[in-house]
């Protein structure tokens, strides 16, 4: 190796942290080269003498700091019982998902019962004496419904069709033959 | 010691409580060490050491392995260190202002200014690095863990820790080539 490893490369081959294709580069250069050495040797000094300084204080005295430490991690787990919320945590227990199921499945249930049942019955029969009544008469068309009074409309003409709902209601289309207007009555029984 | 589980575990609050006494006796000494060459200073280190073990106790259920909980244990005051440094550089203090606990009065001259000086090296020294360079020094040369093992403690690749690893050497270097007569 011509050139002198960087800096950082002595760092690291002094600590033994150089992949081993630059270690074996930086310790061929290192035989033959004294200033580099001198360089390694330099920073395994200065790590010493910072392993020397990092001891504990030889003033410290340990057994009260660890006392005071100990006493102050009760003191601190303590008052985190206290303050710590007691509360479920966030979002739904499987518990509640599984009762939001139930009551889901349960109204779903339900509603298609009841959907199916008003279907099965159709359209409630009307009572006794409440039939709806729909007659072309000279007048018109009358719709008379239990003991409601006949309702005319359509005077003097011939629908073209005519229906009576369930509840009551008639609906009936005319024709005029001379206009070709078409006018739809649509009565609503109450 | 005030009782910290409810009223009505009765034996079960005892054998956790004696749980975290025997985690506590058995680590606080190493992770003490390790968060007073993280930050250069008995005090900052005193309450940082009481802030992991805080932190790691309110989990206690992760301190069912003794391996694992050691270990992560050291990330914890590792991390609690590391935030307390970046804080630290934020406000732009120097470590000078809050070194070494003050020598005590039986303390002769000598070993004074021997303990003055060398918390005075670590302190200074240290001072000049970034809190991650520093971080990887002190575990990687203080606390001789493998460069991979430092990478996981501060989240990095190893090329990253290697590179933080040789920029704190040269500088820590460079500050104590300056100190020799």
């Amino acid at each position: 190796m011509r050139n002198h490893p960087a800096d950082k490369e002595l760092a690291l081959h002094a600590g033994g942290e150089l992949p081993w294709l630059r270690r074996l580069a930086v310790a061929w250069h290192l035989r033959s080269c004294a200033g580099c050495r001198r360089e390694i040797g330099r920073f395994r000094e200065s790590l010493e003498a910072l392993r020397a300084a990092s001891a504990l204080p030889p003033d410290l005295d340990w057994a009260s700091l660890a006392a005071e430490m100990k006493a102050n991690i009760h003191l601190g787990l303590a008052a985190g019982e206290l303050v710590r919320p007691n509360r479920e945590p966030d979002g739904l227990r499987p518990s509640d998902w599984r009762a939001a199921a139930i009551v889901t499945a349960t109204l779903a249930i339900v509603a298609v019962a009841g959907w199916m049942l008003q279907r099965r019955a159709g359209p409630p029969a009307p009572a006794p004496g409440t039939e709806v009544v729909l007659r072309q008469t000279e007048d018109g068309l009358s719709v008379k419904w239990g003991r409601n009074d006949a309702a005319v409309f359509g005077a003097g003409k011939a629908p073209v069709a005519a229906a009576v709902s369930w509840d009551g209601g008639a609906r009936a289309p005319f024709l005029d033959e001379e206009t070709g207007q078409v006018t739809i009555y649509d009565v609503a029984a109450q | 010691m005030p009782e910290t589980g409810s009223p009505g575990t009765g034996m079960g609050t005892d054998t956790r409580q004696a749980e975290r006494d025997a985690f506590v006796e058995a680590h606080l000494k190493r992770i003490f060490l390790l968060i007073y060459r993280l930050v250069g200073n008995v005090a900052d280190a005193q309450d940082l050491t009481q802030e992991a073990f805080i932190k790691a106790l309110q989990r206690q259920e992760q301190l069912r392995d003794a391996e694992k909980a050691a270990h992560w244990l050291s990330r914890i005051a590792t991390n609690t260190a590391l935030d307390h440094l970046r804080k630290k550089a934020r406000r732009g203090e120097t470590g000078l202002e809050g070194m070494a606990a003050p020598a005590p009065e039986e303390m002769n001259p000598e070993q004074r200014v021997l303990h003055a000086e060398r918390a005075a090296l670590l302190e200074a020294g240290l001072d000049r690095l970034t809190p991650r360079e520093r971080a990887a020094l002190v575990l990687r040369d203080l606390e001789d863990l493998p460069a991979g093992e430092v990478a996981r403690r501060l989240n990095c690749g190893k090329a990253t820790v290697r590179s933080h690893i040789a920029n704190a050497r040269v500088k820590f270097r460079k500050y104590w080539d300056r100190r020799q007569p």
